[in-house]
This record gives C-alpha cells, structure tokens and sequence, in this order.
C-alpha cells in the first residue's frame, strides 16, 4: 500500500475511533476536556508508533502460537515506558490522566494494528500505519475534547499549561456550560454525532 | 532431535523478547526514579500548602504541625492504607487541636478509574463530607449502617478510606 493510502485509511476511511470503534474506553473517558485529550492522544500515538515498529521489526521471529503473547509484551512495555515518561516529565498531567495510561495496553487498536498489519507488513510501512492510526485517534479525540469542553464546561484549554509548560492559558468562552456534555454520557452523545457526521460526509462524497 | 530443537527455538525466542522488555523497564526505571519520587513530593508539598490555606507549616515526628500567628492550630498526618481495592491509598489528614477533621486529600492511588477515583478531589467532591467529623459524634461505618455515605461501585475504596481516617483520629 502507498503512504497515500495508509493515511487515508488512518485518518478518514478506517479510522479506529470512527470506523474501527476501537479504543473507546480511554476515547471516553479522558476526552472531557482539550488538555487531558491531547495528553492521552499523543501517548496512545507514540506507543502504537513504536509498538508497530518494533512488532514488525521481530516479525521474523515469531511463530504463530507465541505472536499474540508477544504483541501484547511488546504493547505493555511500551506502555509502561510511557507511563514512566509522563511521571518523569509531566507529572501534574500524569495525576491527571495517568489511571488511563496503563489502560492503553486494553485499547484494542493497538493490538488490531499489530495482528492486521505489522505482523504482516515491512518495517516502515508498519510504523507509518501506526503514525497514522494514532494521528487519527488523536485528532477524533481532540475535536470531542474541544467539544465537550466548550459545551459541558464553557472553557478551553483548561490545564493545558501541565503539559506545554508555559503560564495559564485558559479561555473562559462562557459563564457556565451545558453539563450533560462533560459528564460519561455526554461522551457516547459526541461520539455518536461525530460518527453521523462523517456518514453524512461520506454519503455526500459518493 | 529436529523436533526437539524447532520447540526450543520456539520458546527461545520469546523468552529472549522478554528479557530484552525487561531490561529495557529495568533500566528506565532505574534512570526515572529519583525524579519521579521528588515529582511526587513536590505534588505533596503543594497539596500540603493547599490545605492549610497559607498557615505555617512544620515538619514533626509523624507529619506536620499548622501554625497561624505563631499559634498552633492542628496537625496534618500522612497515613498510607492498604486496604484499597487495587494497591495502596495515600492520604493526608489535616485535624484541628482537639482532633477534628478540617480536610483531607488523597495523594496517591491506584483505585479503577471512574469508579473508584472519586476520592480524588479533582474527580468528585466525596472526600469534603469528612471536614468537620470527630471520633466521638461520626459513626465511623460506611451508610446505612453509619454516617458516611460510599461511593456507588466503590465500596471497598470508600471503606478503605473511611476506615483509614477513622484510625487516625481514635491515635
């Protein structure tokens, strides 16, 4: 496949939040506000990044009875490397979406990337996949993070100075916000209308 | 013979996978440690400083003694409990001179995120109904058979919390 292809279908027409419907607990679950968002987003990108990498570079090795057991150790060392990270570099954002962290190792597009495609494919094409995948799981979680920040909170960018570093940013858009949206299923409700926009999208396009 | 060997090389090559993950873990947390133990105590510091809302604090034997104008107020004592549904809880329990509760801040946990989480006071406002309780006018169960309402799903965390603080006062 061409990287023309791998990023369509990454970002637009397999895309794991989307499409795939994969991932949905951490999607849900920190996609409250931008910040917490973008700290869960780029986590998941960086691990499948690298999981896919090195889960097609030892590709060679694995026979089919011991490849799942090693996606996984793969998947989870990652994730724990990550996990350190975060604490090491980011800890105020860690107290914040740190108990998810550990649970990318459950998000299942991580494991469906390396069984359908890095178990299959060469080294480069793997990694671009998985820096694909994870853009596209980002930015799903980004634009339902804006959302439901706007909306459930009236603010944006609450937080975001824990992982930029930089003074406050906050933006007070409104006084107060429509409080279903920032609650669990608030969640499933923009998920739900973010899919059936890109039906609508993609009826429109055919 | 050949079959033999082809099933060791099968176990051989994970086995030697794994041990590359583990030194890999092995050696990061090796080289994160001394930071992250000083992130977290910088994060309890200014928890601490939170609590007592610009009174002095003083290091003491168990925890820490709250001064205002030179007065002694309180205490605020760290407790760690064990009895979480997942790994240890950290606590810290801001009380007035005649050991009532002021406030207290988990610091530390590992309980199921959005179940159990809700001892954090970022997450819910569960953990403001102990400001105020005593040993002698709470009773220390968990509702309804005492005065502290639990979390739903969350029992075990909210006992385990509850239980902790109730240690500390009858100290």
């Amino acid at each position: 496949m061409t990287a023309i292809n791998l990023a369509k279908e990454g970002l637009w027409k397999n895309n794991p939040a989307l499409v795939q419907l994969l991932g949905l607990c951490p999607l849900l679950a920190t996609s409250n506000s931008f910040a917490t968002s973008l700290g869960l987003g780029l986590t998941t990108l960086v691990v499948l990044t690298l999981s896919n990498f090195t889960i097609s570079l030892v590709r060679g090795l694995l026979d089919d009875e011991t490849r799942l057991p090693v996606q996984i150790l793969v998947i989870a060392t990652f994730v724990t490397l990550a996990d350190l990270s975060l604490q090491y570099w980011f800890f105020d954002m860690h107290q914040r979406i740190g108990l998810f962290v550990a649970l990318i190792v459950t998000n299942c597009t991580l494991l469906g990337r390396a069984e359908a495609f890095a178990s299959k494919n060469p080294i480069i094409s793997s990694t671009f996949d998985g820096l694909m995948m994870g853009t596209g799981f980002l930015l799903v979680l980004l634009l339902m993070g804006t959302i439901r920040e706007i909306v459930g909170n009236g603010t944006l960018f609450t937080n975001l100075h824990l992982l930029t570093g930089t003074p406050d940013m906050s933006i007070q858009i409104a006084d107060s916000g429509f409080l279903l949206l920032a609650l669990p299923p608030g969640a499933f409700l923009t998920l739900g209308c973010l899919i059936a926009c890109k039906n609508v999208i993609d009826g429109a396009l055919r | 013979m050949n079959i033999h060997a082809a099933t060791y090389m099968k176990i051989l090559k994970p086995t030697l996978l794994a041990l590359t993950c583990a030194l890999l873990l092995a050696f990061t947390n090796q080289f994160t440690q001394v930071t992250i133990e000083s992130n977290q105590r910088h994060y309890e510091e200014r928890v601490l400083r939170e609590m007592v809302n610009g009174a002095a604090l003083e290091k003491s034997a168990s925890g820490y003694r709250v001064y205002r104008n030179g007065t002694q107020i309180g205490t605020i004592e760290p407790f760690i409990t064990t009895r979480g549904y997942n790994g240890q809880i950290d606590l810290l329990i801001a009380l007035t001179s005649n050991r009532e509760v002021i406030s207290v801040r988990v610091t530390h946990h590992e309980e199921t995120p959005g179940i159990g989480d809700k001892i954090e006071q970022d997450v819910s406002g569960w953990i403001h109904q102990f400001a105020g309780r005593s040993a002698h006018d709470t009773n220390w169960m968990l509702s309804p058979g005492g005065d502290i309402d639990a979390i739903s799903g969350a029992t075990i965390t909210s006992r385990a919390v509850t239980s902790a603080i109730a240690e500390v006062l009858s100290e």
